[in-house]
């Protein structure tokens, strides 16, 4: 068994141009919870590529958002990452000292939730809140953009003695023409305006944080800097995780389900917001969610999971046109469309396994209505069945093509009715 | 709304509050077994002066005049004589010759205990489970089922017998001087007319009585500081700002404790209130003649004009309280609107 598993770090290289910027390999998160060890990510694998969003996609409860925090290492209590890489820019963050891997967090990999609410701090104003993450990862950005700005400062007040210098000397020797002594003034005036307020670090701050909202739609950004996260609105919110979020150039944006509690309208805004975003930053985007439809419209490549494995890996053009494991064939046949009526619509039989005691072999099998003899007894790998194509479902196992289809009992078929 | 107005509306509303404990200590204090008129009267009486007695006391009025009287004079500030601690003073004098020493002892103990209260709580949240957190909690739980005669009693034998470093009962040592009384606090008296020695003599006999109420008010800070701070820690906006890259310093520092500081200032205000009150058991013990003192006494004694007094006195202490509380949760979470 053990030296199949191992197979299961299979080679994931999609076929692409683009550069590899994040590898999870064989990534293992348990939680030791006291009524037993809840393998919520059991051995999961993925690449990601610069410039480009995956989705990861699966049912509530499948190990998803525990995926990302640990790529970032956020999991809590009692939860522990048994084994796995995480390589970034060629760094296996999961080696890496605590303090090393906060630089990293917030700068090179950031993360937006899925309750903008309770994400931000009730008792800080988004100003502080926001102003933080350059305080955090641009300190050194900001002072270098300070002694600029002082010197120009410095420069314009310098101007502005010359001129009026040559006014002194005006009284005196009446040299200038009327209409140069008025554009001298107005020079005057203008440098007057733009040097009232002395550059400070304060100001640079506050300046940067009131564009990054603008950046991300949010109207007045100066007035909403002061406001606290529970005079804005839902969507608003979420702009301002994901102004954050973006603060500092990531290489990568993990959303966790960012449009889940949002208004259907508020949806498609921030999901285009991203879209746009993304296009702009040049941000590689890890979407999690369990909607089929947010994958079609933003993503680049998909991984289904299922109860802490992937299941299916590829692209979305191809793993829309053409799913191969049963999960995702349910999952996809399950999306609404205008000419299924919703009576008919095919959802996947029984329910989310327990993640203790997760079923043997296929951890699809209760479920599975193409389910092998094999299937129960042999767990499945990921393996390349096409171009940029994996599957992990012995359908697709040369090895199994010979193996008799698994004939359901009518009980069994009575107690995991579909829903 | 401003704060002004808010306040004012706290007011009013307290109004009911403190009208129906009026209501409610009458009709207690009636229905207390002994009879006040006793109090009144030398050891050996004849049956007319008992009645001429009564009758001066106004018990021999209807119970709902009674009752009316006894709110007018409440309002009007005259809160009758007291006949047990010094008889036929006011029970005014007694008030303020009792409180400010209750007071003081408030203060320092309610001072200490917030900062390390506070401190220890939110340390035993920082390493839960760990070495720490189980010392302080173990501590805390001394703290709050220890009954605290029962410590006072310790520390008084250890600090002022055993060891004899301390003076172990009273407020001043005995044919001490004391000030003279301008703002009626002891040690703030002290302090203006120059008497160092006299402010120092006052702290030193604190000393123990504070420590005493200190250690279980720490215990019970602690223990809402912790469980507060546990609580906010596991909030989605203490993963953002992890997820920020913060230092698990400032995580706690900044982003958690304000969170955490609402419940406990809940906590600080009611056990503040409860010192104020007078910390009857501590007072005894430690024979230091303040308000929790004297309510014991006039409790004992039927003394009904002394224990409305305090009782009102008490009542009000709490409403200040809870409205000053209402005020810093305004000021700490933005969320409440006024
Ligand atoms: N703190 C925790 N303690 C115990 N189990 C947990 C904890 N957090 C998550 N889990 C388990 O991990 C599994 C995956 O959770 P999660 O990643 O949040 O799912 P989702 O795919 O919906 O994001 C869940 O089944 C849950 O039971
Ligand atoms: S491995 Fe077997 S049970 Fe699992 S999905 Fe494939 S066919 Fe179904
Ligand atoms: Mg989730």
């Amino acid at each position: 068994m053990e030296d199949i598993e191992s197979r299961n770090i299979a080679n994931l290289e999609m076929e692409t141009d683009k550069k590899k910027i994040l590898e999870v390999k064989n990534l293992k998160t348990y939680f030791y919870t006291e009524e037993g060890v809840v393998k919520a990510v059991d051995g999961v694998s993925f690449n990601m590529y610069e410039d480009e969003v995956l989705g990861l996609v699966g049912e509530t409860g499948c190990g998803k958002s525990v995926t990302a925090l640990s790529i970032l290492q956020l999991v809590r209590a009692p939860g522990e990452i048994e084994e796995g890489e995480v390589i970034f820019k060629n760094v296996d963050l999961l080696t890496l000292k605590k303090k090393k891997m906060r630089d990293y967090r917030g700068k090179d990999i950031t993360m937006i939730f899925q309750d903008p609410l309770n994400s931000l701090n009730p008792v800080m104003t988004v100003g502080t809140q926001v102003k933080e993450v350059f305080e955090l990862h641009q300190r050194e950005e900001i002072y270098e953009l300070l002694d600029q700005k002082m010197l120009e400062w410095k420069n314009k007040q310098n101007r502005i003695k010359e001129l009026e210098k040559k006014l002194e000397d005006n009284e005196t020797n009446q040299r200038l023409t009327k209409e140069e002594i008025s554009d001298i003034k107005n020079e005057i005036e203008k440098l007057e305006e733009e040097t009232r307020d002395r550059p400070t670090y304060r100001s640079i701050l506050r300046e940067k944080s009131r564009k990054i909202l603008e950046e991300v739609g949010i109207p007045d950004p100066e007035e909403i800097l002061e406001r606290y996260p529970h005079e804005l609105s839902g969507g608003m919110r979420q702009r301002v995780m994901i102004s954050m979020a973006l603060s500092c150039n990531p290489s990568i944006l993990i959303a966790d389900e960012p449009t889940t509690a949002l208004d259907v309208t508020i949806q498609a805004q921030i999901l285009d917001l991203m879209k746009d975003l993304k296009n702009e930053y040049k941000t590689s985007v890890l979407m999690i969610t369990h909607d089929l439809g947010v994958i079609a419209e933003i993503c680049d490549r998909v991984a289904v999971m299922y109860s802490g494995n992937i299941v299916e890996y590829a692209t979305a053009t191809n793993l829309f046109k053409n799913p191969r494991h049963p999960y995702t064939k349910g999952l996809i046949s399950a999306i609404p469309t205008l000419d299924k009526k919703k009576k008919e619509l095919d959802t996947i039989r029984g329910s989310v396994p327990n993640l203790i005691y997760p079923p043997e072999g296929c951890r699809f099998h209760p479920r599975c209505d193409y389910r092998l003899e094999v299937c129960d007894k042999v767990r499945p790998l990921l393996t390349q069945i096409g171009e940029s194509y994996f599957v992990a479902c012995h359908l697709f196992d040369p090895q199994y093509k010979d193996s008799p289809k698994y004939e359901w009992g009518k009980e069994e078929l009575e107690r995991t009715r579909k829903i | 709304m401003s704060m002004i107005k808010y306040i004012f509306r706290r007011i009013l509303a307290a109004l009911p509050v403190l009208f129906g404990v009026l209501t409610l200590t009458f009709i207690l204090s009636r229905l207390m077994p002994g009879d006040p008129v006793l109090a009144t009267l030398p050891e050996r009486f004849t049956t007319e002066q008992y009645l001429a007695a009564r009758e001066a006391l106004g018990l021999n009025e209807p119970l709902l005049n009674q009752y009316f009287d006894y709110l007018s004079r409440v309002f009007t500030g005259d809160w009758g004589q007291t006949y047990t601690i010094a008889k036929g003073r006011p029970v005014w004098d007694i008030i303020w010759l009792r409180f400010p020493r209750t007071f003081d002892i408030a203060i320092f103990s309610i001072i200490i205990a917030s900062i390390i209260g506070l401190k220890t709580g939110v340390i035993a949240a920082k390493h839960r489970n760990k070495f720490r957190d189980t010392f302080f909690r173990g501590l805390a739980l001394i703290g709050v089922s220890i009954p605290v005669f029962w410590l006072g009693l310790i520390l008084q034998f250890l600090f002022g017998y055993y060891f004899d470093i301390l003076p172990a009962v009273g407020y001043k040592t005995s044919g001490i001087g004391d000030p003279p009384v301008i703002t009626y606090l002891r040690l703030i008296d002290c302090f203006i007319s120059g008497q160092w020695y006299l402010a120092l003599d006052y702290l030193e006999h604190l000393i123990l009585p504070i420590f005493c109420l200190s250690f279980i008010t720490i215990a019970s800070i602690t223990r809402q500081a912790r469980s507060s701070m546990l609580e906010v820690l596991e909030q989605d906006y203490i993963r953002t700002a992890r997820a920020k890259g913060a230092k698990e310093k400032d995580v706690i520092n900044t982003h958690a404790r304000k969170n955490a500081l609402i419940p406990s200032v809940t906590i600080i205000g009611l056990n503040f209130g409860g010192l104020l009150a007078g910390a009857i058991l501590t007072e005894t013990t430690f024979n230091l003649h303040g308000l929790g003192d004297a309510l014991l006494v006039a409790i004992r004694y039927t003394d009904y004009w002394l224990l409305n007094g305090i009782v009102f006195l008490i009542t009000i202490i709490f409403i200040l309280i809870n409205l000053m509380l209402d005020v810093l949760y305004a000021f700490l979470d933005p969320r409440i609107r006024y």
